[in-house]
């Protein structure tokens, strides 16, 4: 027997699941702050970034603490999403986590939104 | 007055998990003494960024080098430092990370976070010992 689909990626760190092309992320951990996990982290979400105009939103709803380090490989997909004429969103972000991207300026990099909803409603709807 | 301060001063070898255990005891201390939930996030934060930047950045990870940590933590203060066995920085010259063209650049943006989050934080010696404190607020 000949299978020529390639083995979907085993994630550990994170859940996904698709909504009309756009591919909606759980983090498992509630706290993204080992060093170790986040470098698995980093290669999982790097996965997101294949294929053409990747549509993506991260849900924050579980997550109660995150790093700097953490933040850095969000910098990373965010740019090879980008770099590939897609888009990725931020959403569900606990007040604590969300005061962590305003004081690093980030809230000016990644779209944030409340609403998870929203933040694919966004993606679904045509660009302009 | 039962506010008799609670001190912890440990070496403790380059691993990330060694960390993350003064962390937890710190953060269970913080929330014994009713410390609210955003301090305790802030506080967590910024003594998480010293130990990574000691383990990772100062040591290198290297298994023959050691971190020392001192906390004091009280009803109304926390204290805190961190010094490593690495060959230390001059925090003046790490940029700025909210400055526009740094913004995406992975550098900086934890000793951003532990100023934010602490009264003080204060670079000593060749830049190998972190010392941060911060009044309880709420």
């Amino acid at each position: 027997m000949t299978d020529n689909a390639q083995t979907p990626p085993h994630y550990d760190c994170i859940q996904l699941r698709h909504d009309q092309g756009v591919t909606i992320v759980n983090f498992v951990d509630e706290r993204i702050a080992d060093p170790g996990r986040i470098e698995q982290l980093g290669q999982e979400l790097l996965t997101l970034s294949n294929g053409q105009r990747p549509q993506v939103v991260i849900d924050f709803s579980r997550v109660r603490f995150v790093s700097s380090l953490a933040i850095n490989k969000l910098l990373v997909l965010e740019k090879r999403i980008r770099q590939r004429g897609g888009q990725l969103r931020l959403a569900e972000l606990e007040p604590e986590v969300q005061e962590v991207f305003g004081i690093t300026r980030l809230n000016d990099v990644f779209q944030i939104h409340e609403a998870r909803q929203d933040a694919v409603a966004g993606l679904q709807s045509p660009q302009p | 007055m039962t506010d008799a301060p609670w001190e912890l001063d440990v070496i403790i070898p380059s691993e990330s998990e060694y960390g993350f255990q003064i962390i937890r005891q710190v953060t269970d201390q913080l929330a014994s003494l009713a410390w609210s939930e955003p301090e305790v996030f802030g506080i967590h934060l910024a003594l998480e960024e010293a130990l990574i930047n000691a383990i990772k950045h100062g040591n290198e990870c290297q298994s023959n080098k050691t971190v020392h940590v001192n906390i004091v933590l009280t009803h109304d203060e926390f204290r805190g430092s961190v010094t490593d066995q690495g060959s230390g920085f001059d925090p003046e010259a790490v940029p700025d990370p909210t400055c526009e063209n740094n913004v995406c650049r992975d550098c900086g943006r934890g000793i951003a976070l532990m100023r934010e989050f602490m009264d003080e934080v204060r670079f000593v010696g060749c830049g190998n010992r972190v010392e941060m404190s911060r009044q309880r607020r709420q």
